[in-house]
């Protein structure tokens, strides 16, 4: 007789709970693995120079087919025919040159010329110092991945849910598509390197002027929230600041020993917020330079007093001279950092580095997250004659977007090289590299508005580390349904964020087995440390 | 000693008389009878849903044989239903009122896919990806257990892309895994502008 195979609730819990279990498992075990794999790997070294990495996110998905576009007449010929109502007019490009002057011969990369889009003339600058490279068509992949590895429909080739904004930004910045996502590689990085790097140090290695982010998950390292304004602290009053009554009261009372785990913990956390967030907030406190003098170009946001013994640094916006001031519109009086969201997180970060070193916040190593959102351009993408009565596809919603992040990081970028302070080591603008990610690119074609969800993106890096002046990657097949098209203009990756983030990783500082270990993905594909990944950045 | 029997004798009593009157009905033996199960009834022919209407209010009662028929005691087995008058009819003030739109059926459609995208998602672990003709297909069988999740009203173009009340392809705006917005281009047929219908 056969008995009927019935699963009862208490088995169907007692499974469930199992299941549930072994998952957890899987996650914590994987997690640990990478640590272990970290860990096993030679120690960093703590004595290097001192190396900041600053991610810039583009949220939501910026449409870099009309960031970076090829110039020369046959592929732009190519582009138009493409780009429906969003195509920029050739003459409208800011080509991009072999050196910083406009009578340099255009740079050609794999036969093509290209230009920026006519809101990024800092970023054209920036390209023809050599402290900006691109890279072509990079984005998340599980593995290498063919238009017919595509249409395979297999998941071993479409890293989860492709073209969903919250998924594909996990992915970007855990590096780890085909896994559920419990730390980001920034966070992983701290992990191995917080101790050895910054045993003294006061602060997060990571800092996110943006809010949370997935990037600087760590399992070990918490991120540090600052506010565009500095550290987030008690308010109230007088009462409430430095050793106002109530904070003095507060203290007291966090500091009385108590016999509870938990409550001890609890006033430790809460002792340290209060500390780090004082001491971080008087190291970054502009102070009056009556040798100011707004007629010369000079202000004074980045004085600050604990670096070097309380030196103080004055801010000039036409550092090299070969910058036009009257491009950027900075009229904000702050000191060459636009007024906008991007620019002033930018900012807060470019202090926080000045006020970094032994009596500041003595720190080696640290990692930032800046954002700016509104991206999605399906619609209001560009503004021209097919929209309204522009002349050309130069404004709308684009532009504006693009016109922030040029600002802001050519600001950001000449803020190093002020810290630098004539130290012919140029300590801050080559230990500092700041690069681009996003969700995602947009579709090729218009959707006679915007453009929608789409895959493979150019992004820049920016630093005087940075292998500059050069394209990197392959520019997709112009071509929708062309061998490099999922079938709707979105371009299949040719490179991976695994090993865009490896070039970065390597340059940080992490040694084969470390890089190995952070990007658990990356033997997948055909690159290696030897040839540095990508290439985008200098040798060490 | 002799008390501290007692007392465990006690404690056994009362046990003994919880567990009687908290014991569990026998096997078979149902605790409320359950009701004789219905003569199966005949299949219906479909019917076009009825118009609603308020109950006729009852007639006044206007003479002592009326008085009379109401106060009589009901009968062993029968009931005399004495009706209540209707309410009045709730007046809904003007600006409160949903104006009757062609709209309304796009409405209800896009709740639909709505509800068909989560249980697609907690069946397969997430949203299908993709175009409109993608997210379709995947809708429409295209999926690991040949399931169908198209509403039943189902509209679809030559290029597999499901169309909306007006004809337009509805637009999927994939936030996460689990949350789409789907977008109905609206009576103007024109993607992202007032009219458009968008579901969550």
């Amino acid at each position: 007789m056969n008995t009927p195979n019935i699963l009862t609730r208490r088995s169907f819990l007692r499974r469930a709970a199992v299941l549930g279990s072994a998952g957890a498992c899987a996650g914590t075990i994987r997690d640990f693995r990478l640590m272990n794999s970290l860990m096993a790997a030679q120690n960093p070294n703590p004595s290097g120079p001192y190396k900041a990495l600053v991610c810039v996110f583009l949220g939501g998905g910026n449409d870099s087919n009309n960031w970076i576009v090829p110039t020369d007449n046959t592929t732009y010929g190519e582009y138009a025919a493409a780009r429906g109502n969003l195509v920029l007019p050739q003459s409208s490009l800011l080509p991009l040159r072999t050196g910083p002057l406009g009578t340099d011969p255009a740079y050609s990369y794999q036969g093509r010329t290209y230009g920026f889009h006519p809101a990024c003339p800092q970023l054209q600058t920036l390209f023809g110092e050599k402290k900006l490279a691109i890279v072509q068509n990079v984005g998340t992949l599980v593995r290498p991945t063919t238009k017919a590895n595509y249409n395979s429909g297999l998941a071993a080739y479409r890293p989860p849910q492709l073209f969903s904004h919250s998924d594909q930004v996990t992915q970007w910045q855990t590096s780890i598509p085909d896994q559920p996502p419990t730390t980001g590689w920034g966070g992983r990085v701290a992990d191995i390197y917080n101790s050895v790097a910054n045993p003294s140090g006061k602060i997060s290695m990571n800092v996110s002027i943006a809010g949370a982010n997935t990037l600087e998950i760590g399992n070990l390292v918490s991120q540090y929230h600052v506010a565009t304004t500095g550290a987030v602290t008690l308010s109230g009053g007088a009462m409430m600041s430095g050793s106002g009554a109530r904070v003095k009261a507060m203290k007291d009372i966090m500091a009385l020993s108590n016999s509870n785990l938990q409550r001890q913990a609890y006033a430790s956390v809460l002792d340290s917020a209060i500390k780090v967030g004082d001491l971080l907030n008087s190291n970054i406190t502009a102070k009056a330079d009556p040798t100011d003098s707004p007629l010369g170009g000079y202000t004074n946001p980045l004085q600050v007093t604990a670096f070097n013994g309380g030196q103080t640094f004055k801010w000039q916006t036409g550092l090299t001279g070969l910058y036009n001031p009257a491009l950027t519109g900075f009229t904000d009086g702050l000191g060459g950092f636009p007024n906008t969201s991007l620019g002033t997180q930018l900012k807060m970060v470019a202090r926080l580095i000045a006020a970094n070193g032994p009596t500041g916040f003595d720190m080696k190593r640290q990692i930032f997250y800046v954002t700016a959102g509104g991206w999605d351009t399906h619609t209001a993408q560009v503004d021209g004659p097919n929209f309204t009565n522009q002349p050309t596809n130069t404004a709308g919603t684009h532009y504006g977007l693009l016109r922030q992040v040029s600002e802001a990081m050519f600001a950001f970028q000449r803020a190093m090289e002020q810290l630098d302070g004539g130290n012919p080591a140029k300590p801050y603008s080559t230990g500092v590299t700041a690069f681009t990610a996003s969700d995602f690119s947009r579709t090729f074609p218009s959707n006679s508005q915007g453009s929608d969800h789409g895959w493979g993106s150019h992004h820049i890096i920016v630093g005087g580390s940075v292998d500059g002046g050069k394209m990197f990657g392959k520019l997709p097949t112009f071509a929708i349904n062309g061998p490099d098209d999922t079938g709707t203009g979105r371009w299949i990756p040719g490179l991976s964020v695994d090993e865009h983030t490896a070039t970065l990783a390597q340059w940080y500082g992490l040694d084969s087995n470390e890089v190995t270990g952070l990007l658990p993905n990356l033997s997948r594909f055909n690159t290696s440390f030897a040839t540095k990944f990508i290439g985008f950045m200098k040798p060490v | 000693m002799k008390n501290s029997l007692w007392k465990l004798l006690l404690l056994f009593g009362l046990t003994a008389a919880i567990y009687w009157f908290a014991r569990p009905s026998a096997p078979g033996t149902p605790e409320t009878p359950e009701a004789p199960p219905s003569a199966p009834q005949a299949a219906k022919p479909p019917q076009k849903a009825a118009t609603v209407t308020a109950p006729a209010a009852p007639a006044p009662i206007t003479s002592p044989a009326q008085v009379q028929a109401v106060l009589t005691p009901a009968q062993p087995g029968t009931f005399k239903r004495i009706e209540a008058p209707p309410p009045p009819p709730v007046k809904i003030p003007a600006g409160y009122q949903d104006p009757p739109t062609e709209a309304a059926p796009a409405r209800l459609e896009g709740e639909e896919i709505a509800l068909n995208l989560r249980n697609f998602s907690q069946r397969f672990g997430g949203n299908p990806v993709g175009t409109n003709a993608e997210i379709t297909k995947a809708l429409n069988g295209g999926n690991n257990a040949a399931a169908n999740y198209l509403p039943s009203s189902r509209r679809m173009n030559d290029a597999g892309e499901l169309l909306d009340t007006w004809g337009t392809p509805y637009f999927f705006h994939a936030n996460s895994a689990t949350e789409m917005e789907i977008r109905s281009a609206g009576p103007d047929k024109i993607l992202h502008n007032a009219d458009d219908i968008v579901t969550k």
